[in-house]
């Protein structure tokens, strides 16, 4: 809250030196403008010392001595039938506190002024400084995440029940900022895991270590970051299944491992592992929403258990689960999103997606249709469906959803993020970076992984924030610093790189041993999240990529190996920069780097059934060069509603097609020689001649044809 | 680390009489472990001879001694700790003594998941002998640091399955006189407040509790937690929220005499959605707080407080516009 405060005198600060830079707070400029008049208490509180602000503080408390206040300032006696009227009594600020900054006050205060001295150095520096200073340090983080990868410190041992996750952390990372590992090391990461892998199913801290929710998911994320045939293929599903219905517990919710504490926490990691491999079955999901609820509090965040404090990240876990289970109409969003604004306005175009597309099933719903301010039936029964679930009275009439607009919140098309995606960059790169690589949670802080990995997270989702649709390469004004600085998109529920969740899902789906009946099951599931039509194009697409990310591996000989530059990326220690591409245009997309077909050529590894199929997908243009992007076309599937379907199935469908068309050609063909067929041929005769019989030919092989 | 101190005098475990019979077994890292970590050879021969012991499922007194020696090394190995409880339930082992080394350990290590989730496993099997000194416990944790979530948590699974309700509203005033702006206290105050077999529930004390928090928010406007904990005491009852004179109230004093009114005009703006009708004054406060720049002129008092929102509250200036867009056809 008081943040807020300190970010407005930073911000009119900046303002009144004249050196504000439309680039930076393009957002901001109105407000900026209007918030003057507030300038002069709230710059001289941002500016004060500790013992001024003590001082401030202190006449505050004056100020406010003189309302109403009663009663002793001594504890309470300790009796249940005194309580109610005992608690009327207390004052919260004893005349003897009076000047006194709470534990709380101080603490902020201090983060406060560390943070300001940090925004005011960067403002006083000229603007060359300035946009070195917001850049973001690939090379050097880079080097720290590939250091640790080889080798970690006597200290680490304290982490050592973690191991997946550091791989996660660190791979996620790398790949977060463009970069891949050679095929080598991912060949290292997937056999380190196997020895993680118990052999009833899950993973665990190390190996020889049970198996834990955390380090399982921690693990499966880590496979599908790498991406490969080999390291999907390398995770047992059937056992993982059987360990997350071990770890599920009566009252719906997870137990972490064996014997393990219950937590939302484990019920996240549980339902995403779950969810991507395509083992989300009934009796994992049963009351598992009504627990979630359960710890949904009177603020609105979720807490780790119920009557715990809402908390952040429970409040992720939470809410991506209840997406995930389907099940998110339940929780209170108005107050969740009062609370926790840029996790819910991430989140919730997806709930958004699904609810419509559950609503609309069958009906192949255009993307126009989903983007336009109008209301189809589908996105009013939509609203519906949220209205009622916003209301926990039913005779509440004010306590509408609509009434909150989350009907408009699903598009972020009209209104870009809740939050302020810029600030959040800022403070990520001028904050939580560290030089020398790495990232770290606040000034005076130490960097680690963990900070690395969900401080470049946090810094995807905010450079996306404003884009139209998954995975869409952001106007050069959403992205704060040199628009090198922008990263790869990640799938916010699961956290990994979006494009490789659809390919994962898909890849689990075909791999599935299961009975038809499950599949049928599966199908009629996710069938109802999304509609048909908006798959085909991205998981297609999704297969030439990562035939290319493999390839890619293959050919590199170094430890990380550069995927292709998608945008121009200049050296950083380079002191000129190109100027950014004007506002509202989207940047150019650079030439494809390599034709696809090349680059699967050169997938050594991919069998001849996937190429044959990426293949006949090259000539699908749009889908090549999305490929060629390193990007989804966006109408993009995150992989949540994706029906997958085996390669082998599509492979058919398409051939199909094919025979159909040419079918209807060989047709129009012989319908056209008969026709014309007047005059005797060298035989004596014509079609012309036998004319019941004239068409015959033509409709017997059109009638093969589409049998 | 405590390792570091015992190091000195530390025997490795090859050279100790009553290990002699055990062979350790290594890690099985494979050939080329990913991110390995580079162990002290005491902690990889502790770990070694862990793995003998859990891998030969051996429930021995030695057994325990071992994983304390592992857990001072590492208190985030979940094998370790889950082994131990194995044992100590093999061995029918004194608890109260695990007890006191829980203790120990916990306060070297106040954040960590095993230690309070073991700690809750020892209190259950102890039961409601423990349930002071368990909240006694907790309280010395907190004394130190007032917002541990893993002693919060325990705090409540205490009272809950144990018992020992009848200081708890006590200890959050005096939490909360300390620090007003302790949101974990304050949430432990509505935890209380709702579950207490001893209070009556939410609709019993929400009185008092009105009464309380409006002081609070008195005292110290800028101070979020009661905000929210003043909507909270109307969970699910929004009707009553608007119908409650001493809310509308309470925003229209703050709004007088404080400049920092963040808060005070987005519980307003609730009131205002949720269909309540606003005095005459506390339209002409609202209006006084517009900034005379502002020229979109709106005579919606809803849509003005959103506008007077995105200035003062420049950080959240998005979600402020978004709740102006979408504000309930009845207040549009």
């Amino acid at each position: 809250m008081r943040s807020s405060s300190f970010y407005a005198s930073y911000q009119t600060q900046h303002q009144a030196k004249g050196k504000a830079k439309a680039r930076l707070m393009p957002l901001r400029i109105a407000h900026r403008r209007s918030a003057a008049p507030k300038t002069k208490d709230r710059r001289t509180r941002a500016t004060t010392t500790r013992r001024e602000a003590r001082r401030e503080a202190a006449a505050g408390r004056c100020s406010s001595s003189g309302l109403p206040r009663s009663g002793s300032s001594t504890p309470m006696e300790s009796s249940p039938t005194r309580s109610s009227s005992s608690s009327l009594s207390l004052p919260p600020s004893p005349s003897d506190r009076q000047g006194r900054l709470t534990t709380t006050q101080l603490e902020q205060l201090r983060v406060e002024q560390e943070v300001y001295g940090i925004y005011r150095l960067f403002h006083g520096v000229a603007p060359h400084t300035r946009s070195f200073m917001v850049e973001l340090w690939r090379d050097k983080h880079i080097e720290f995440l590939a250091r640790g990868l080889k080798q970690l410190g006597p200290s680490y041992h304290v982490l050592d029940a973690n191991r997946p996750w550091l791989c996660y952390w660190i791979i996620h990372s790398i790949t977060l900022m463009g970069e891949s590992v050679n095929s080598e090391l991912e060949d290292n990461v997937v056999q380190f895991l196997s020895h993680c892998e118990d052999k009833n199913g899950g993973y665990g801290g190390g190996p020889g270590q049970m198996p834990h929710l955390a380090t399982t998911y921690a693990a499966v994320n880590t496979l599908i970051t790498l991406g490969s045939e080999m390291s999907l293929s390398s995770i047992h599903r059937e056992n993982m299944l059987k360990f997350l219905l071990q770890m599920k517990d009566s009252s719906g919710a997870f137990r972490m491992h064996n014997g393990g504490e219950i937590d939302v926490r484990a019920c996240y990691t549980a339902i995403s592992v779950a969810s991507i491999l395509n083992v989300l079955d009934d009796e994992l999901v049963t009351d598992l929403g009504n627990y979630i609820l359960s710890c949904q509090t009177y603020e609105g965040g979720i807490a780790g258990e119920p009557g715990s404090e809402a908390h952040g990240g429970y409040t992720f876990c939470g809410l991506a689960t209840m997406i995930l289970i389907n099940e998110v109409d339940k929780l209170d969003l108005p107050s969740l999103v009062g609370g926790v604004l840029a996790l819910a306005q991430r989140l919730l175009p997806i709930v958004h997606k699904q609810l419509e597309s559950s609503f609309i099933s069958g009906v192949q719903a255009s993307a126009e249709c989903k983007k336009s301010c109008n209301f189809t039936a589908g996105e009013t029964g939509q609203d519906e469906n949220l209205c009622r679930a916003g209301t926990s009275h039913p005779d509440n009439e004010g306590e509408k959803l609509s009434d909150f607009g989350f009907s408009s919140i699903g598009r972020q098309t009209e209104c870009g993020p809740l939050f302020h995606s810029i600030a959040l960059q800022q403070y990520i790169l001028l904050c939580s970076q560290v030089l020398e690589g790495g990232f770290r949670d606040k000034p005076g802080k130490q960097r680690d992984f963990y900070h690395s990995c969900y401080c470049l997270s946090g810094l995807s989702v905010s450079q996306y924030s404003w884009s139209k649709d998954d995975g869409e390469p952001p106007l050069t004004s959403a992205v704060l610093g040199p628009y090198t600085n922008l990263l790869e998109p990640v799938h916010p529920l699961y956290n990994v790189i979006s494009i490789l969740v659809p390919g994962a899902v898909e890849f689990f789906f075909s791999k599935s041993k299961y009975e038809m009946v499950n599949i049928l099951r599966v199908i009629a599931f996710h069938s109802k999240r999304k509609p048909q039509a908006q798959r085909k194009s991205t998981q297609l697409s999704l297969h030439l990529i990562t035939g290319i990310y493999r390839a890619r591996k293959i050919s590199s000989n170094s430890l990380l190996f550069p995927l292709e530059p998608r945008f121009k990326v200049k050296p950083m220690s380079s002191p000129e920069r190109s100027p950014p591409p004007p506002p509202h245009n989207t940047p150019e997309r650079p030439e494809s780097p390599e034709p696809a077909v090349t680059a699967l050529a050169m997938a050594g590894r991919l069998s001849q059934d996937e190429l044959a199929v990426m293949v006949s997908v090259v000539d699908g243009g749009e889908d090549a060069r999305a490929a060629g992007y390193g990007r989804v076309s966006t109408k993009a599937d995150n992989g949540l509603g994706a029906v997958p379907w085996s390669l082998r199935r599509r492979a058919v469908m398409r051939a199909a097609l094919g025979l159909r068309v040419s079918a209807a050609l060989l047709c129009l063909v012989s319908f056209s020689v008969m026709v014309a067929d007047n005059t005797e041929g060298w035989a004596g005769d014509s079609f012309g001649r036998y004319s019941e019989y004239r068409y015959e030919p033509m409709f017997s092989f059109h009638s093969k044809a589409s049998s | 680390m405590p390792s570091s101190v015992d190091e000195v005098d530390r025997i490795p475990l090859s050279a100790r009489p009553e290990w002699s019979d055990v062979r350790p077994v290594p890690q099985d890292d494979g050939p080329n472990p990913v991110a390995p970590i580079a162990y002290r050879d005491d902690f990889r021969e502790t770990m070694d001879y862990f793995r003998a012991v859990y891998l030969a499922d051996e429930r021995s007194r030695r057994a325990v001694d071992l994983t304390t020696e592992a857990i001072g090394m590492n208190p985030g190995n979940y094998t370790v700790w889950h082994f131990r409880r194995v044992v100590l339930e093999s061995l029918n082992a004194d608890l109260h003594e695990e007890r006191d080394f829980l203790d120990r350990m916990t306060m070297r290590n106040a954040k960590n998941y095993q230690i309070w989730h073991h700690r809750r496993w020892l209190a259950e099997k102890l039961g409601p002998e423990v349930a002071n000194k368990e909240l006694e416990f907790t309280k010395s944790i907190l004394d130190l640091d007032a917002k541990n979530y893993h002693a919060w948590s325990h705090r409540q699974w205490v009272l809950q399955s144990l018992g020992g309700w009848e200081n708890e509203l006590d200890y959050c005033c005096m939490l909360l006189e300390d620090d007003i702006f302790n949101n974990s206290a304050w949430n432990q105050r509505y935890f209380v407040i709702t579950r207490s077999p001893l209070l009556g529930g939410l609709q019993a004390m929400r009185d008092s509790e009105v009464g309380y928090t409006t002081e609070a928010i008195l005292a110290n406007p800028p101070n979020e937690s009661p905000w929210r904990y003043l909507r909270g005491l109307y969970k699910g009852n929004a009707s009553q929220l608007i119908s409650d004179n001493r809310v509308s109230e309470l925003c229209l004093k703050v709004l007088k005499t404080s400049n920092s009114c963040r808060f005070a005009l987005g519980l307003l703006l609730d009131l205002l959605c949720y269909g309540f009708q606003p005095s005459e004054e506390l339209r002409a406060v609202v209006e006084a707080l517009r900034n005379s720049e502002q020229d979109t002129v709106s005579s919606n008092l809803a849509a003005t407080v959103c506008l007077i929102l995105e200035i003062t509250d420049p950080m959240r200036s998005n979600y402020w516009a978004w709740r102006r867009n979408n504000l309930p056809s009845q207040v549009r």
